[in-house]
């Protein structure tokens, strides 16, 4: 490979060419122009205007992608998540302009978006799938009857659907009709396909996934687990590894299962293959393929010590995998909490705005994947997704007071954000206990605020913000007096200046 | 000094004299004596009764955010309108005047000049960062003034639409 091109931004095109630049490899990112001034164009090689700020017209814009990889002179293109990292007719058009896209083939990723065609594929492979339809219906009256025999409650799903756009439960026969008309409208307007179909309503599960990664050669291993069933709107906001409820049987026979799903799709690359678990944790069933690097990859990364981006890039180099899965292992405990841009006090609305403070916290176990830095404007055209922060320790609990400590040493002021939501979270007994199923944030989150802070801590802030504030006015004098030292006073130098780089 | 602060709807009184390093600070009639130091623009350091805690201070308009342990606050400085902009769910406004609930892109416009809307109407979908909003109507009349289109960019502070309250 000579030179990546990289089409996403923030934290993941951050972590992408960090990942470019310890392997050695040249790389090149794209940007609209609401992201002129955005971190991954600070830290990248070379930076390519892509289009105007509408993800549309930019960075969902395939023709201004190749136009941009010729420019540069990239053979090869990462796509990070989101965007265009799914979509196969880009993966397609970067095989027949020759340029190496890193992910599956486009023929894998066409397969595992059609929810309908990997059922079909899965169930072939005696691959366990959830009780259900394999085609849509072809009239109210099938549906009825298909529904009547799997047994209310039921789950109408879009079959081109992905984050929950068109799911609709139903519980009992009368709201059957109304479920798949919407169902089947959301659908036609959000994918451009209305096809719908009906699936048992698998109740308290939890979201188990297994991340594979397959090279080009027939070898595919599974990195264990991930839990994310602490889940908002559809969207994971706390993922971990391992799961505290997954034995070493059931990891065994569901990492098989996953690497069964994965070499049934003829998936290469990194991908991951979701399940649902059962309430008493003893069946699993098959979800889907998320055929991308995931957001909450970092977990695997920490309690295996696999670099899996870097592993992407070996895979679509056509290198063979560097290790079996004999060679794997999960050590201590890790958790992910997303860092969004959203106001949990005020219906988790999108904030955007100038990060006018921003301090990360440190110290040993701690990961921070960041997208943001102190005086960046956060636009309102993308994901509101700012930051990652990953916690490693021995066990789960010591991972969960680390977790705590990080997110309490953690500031962003200016905009809003959901840390102390999250706070709350891990805080949790609930948390504490394991009891992470899929409705943990309606069934544990929903009066929060639970406490507003103690009138102490409050205090303190209001004798901070006072003293802040009078530091402001004219009247001025309250920065300490003290002698001056050489810091402030040599002005501008610095250690080993002139080395250059 | 004396600071008035508002936080959900309440007054906060802060009376302090910052020009000294230590310095009794009074919130309300409880008093605290107060070791302090700026350790740089936006991070004060407080040591009081030998217990260290560092805050994070950050100007906005209308008010100053503070950070310490996990814990965010936002107080208001300024008048209370300040406050009132962005209000839990519907965007709120003094009788009919509808404003975005957050920085954002109009989508739709779901009433035109003339429609009468009641209570939770949807008048107009706004996009911000991949999130839809449909914000309705809070009260029940008549729309007198119709001032975006899909495709504008709106701020919180400029009025969407203009509704004539019923009586």
């Amino acid at each position: 490979m000579k030179k990546i091109l990289i089409v996403n931004r923030g934290e993941i095109a951050v972590r992408v060419v960090r990942a470019c630049r310890d392997m050695g490899i040249p790389s090149a990112v794209v940007y609209s122009d609401a992201d002129r001034a955005s971190l991954h164009v600070l830290e990248a090689d070379e930076a390519v205007r892509i289009g105007p700020a509408p993800a549309l017209e930019s960075y969902l814009n395939i023709d201004a992608v190749i136009a941009a990889a010729r420019e540069v002179g990239a053979d090869a293109i990462h796509p990070g998540y989101g965007f265009l990292a799914e979509n196969w007719r880009f993966a397609k058009r970067c095989e027949d302009e020759g340029l190496t896209f890193i992910g599956p083939t486009s023929d894998a990723l066409q397969l595992v978006a059609d929810k309908i065609r990997s059922r079909e594929t899965m169930l072939a492979q005696n691959v366990p799938i959830i009780p259900g339809m394999m085609s849509s219906g072809k009239d109210m009256k099938d549906y009825r009857e298909k529904a009547a025999e799997m047994g209310y409650p039921v789950l109408v799903k879009a079959s081109a659907g992905g984050g929950g756009k068109g799911m609709q439960i139903v519980r009992e026969e009368e709201g059957l009709e109304a479920a798949i008309e919407t169902s089947s409208r959301v659908a036609g307007s959000a994918f451009g396909d209305d096809t719908v179909y009906i699936e048992k309503l698998i109740e308290r599960p939890r979201h188990i996934e297994f991340q594979i990664l397959a090279d080009m050669h027939g070898n595919c291993v599974h990195l264990f687990e991930r839990e994310c069933s602490i889940q908002r709107r559809h969207q994971k906001i706390v993922e971990e590894s391992p799961s505290p409820v997954v034995g070493s049987e059931l990891r065994a026979k569901m990492g098989a299962t996953a690497i069964l799903a994965a070499k049934a799709c003829g998936y290469t690359n990194a991908g991951t293959v979701e399940f649902l678990l059962d309430e008493d944790g003893t069946s699993f069933y098959f979800l889907e393929v998320n055929a991308r690097i995931q957001v909450e990859h970092p977990v695997t990364e920490m309690v295996t010590g696999v670099d899996l981006v870097r592993q992407q890039i070996l895979i679509a180099r056509g290198e063979k995998l560097e290790f079996t899965q004999g060679d794997l292992s999960q050590t201590g405990h890790a958790i992910e909490c997303r860092i969004y841009a959203e106001d949990p006090k005020n219906n988790f609305l999108p904030s955007s705005g100038r990060i006018s403070l921003f301090r990360e916290p440190q110290g040993p176990g701690i990961r921070h994947d960041c997208g943001i830095y102190e005086g960046w404007e956060v636009p309102v055209h993308y994901d509101p997704i700012l930051s990652k922060l990953i916690v490693h320790a021995e066990d789960r609990d010591a991972a969960r007071a680390r977790m705590k400590r990080a997110l309490g040493d953690m500031s962003i002021l200016g905009i809003a954000t959901c840390l102390e939501y999250l706070w709350s979270i891990i805080d949790s007994e609930a948390y504490a206990a394991g009891e992470t199923q899929t409705d943990f944030i309606e069934k544990h989150m929903s009066d929060w605020p639970t406490s507003t802070a103690s009138d102490e801590t409050e205090h303190l802030a209001l004798i901070a913000a006072a003293l802040s504030l009078s530091t402001e006015s004219s009247t001025g004098g309250a920065v300490r007096e003290k002698a001056p030292s050489p810091w402030d006073t040599l002005g501008s130098w610095r250690i080993g200046a002139g080395g250059g780089r | 000094m004396e600071f008035e602060f508002t936080t959900d709807g309440e007054k906060r009184r802060v009376k302090t004299d910052a020009r000294s390093p230590r310095t009794e600070v009074t919130i309300d009639g409880t008093s605290y004596d107060v070791d302090w130091a700026r350790v740089r623009d936006g991070v004060i350091s407080l040591v009081i009764d030998g217990r260290s805690h560092t805050v994070q201070v950050a100007r906005r308009d209308g008010g100053v955010d503070v950070q310490l342990e996990g814990r965010q606050f936002s107080f208001g400085t300024g008048s209370r309108d300040d406050d009132s902009a962005v209000a839990a769910g519907a965007s709120a406004g003094a009788g009919g005047t509808i404003k975005a609930p957050m920085p954002g892109n109009v989508v739709k416009v779901m009433v035109a000049e003339g429609d009468e809307v009641t209570v939770g109407t949807s008048l107009v979908v706004v996009e911000a960062m991949k999130m839809e909003n449909e914000v309705k109507s809070p009260v029940d009349g008549v729309v007198k003034k119709v001032n975006v289109a899909a495709g504008d960019s709106v701020g919180t502070t400029e009025a969407m639409i203009e509704i004539e309250p019923a009586e």
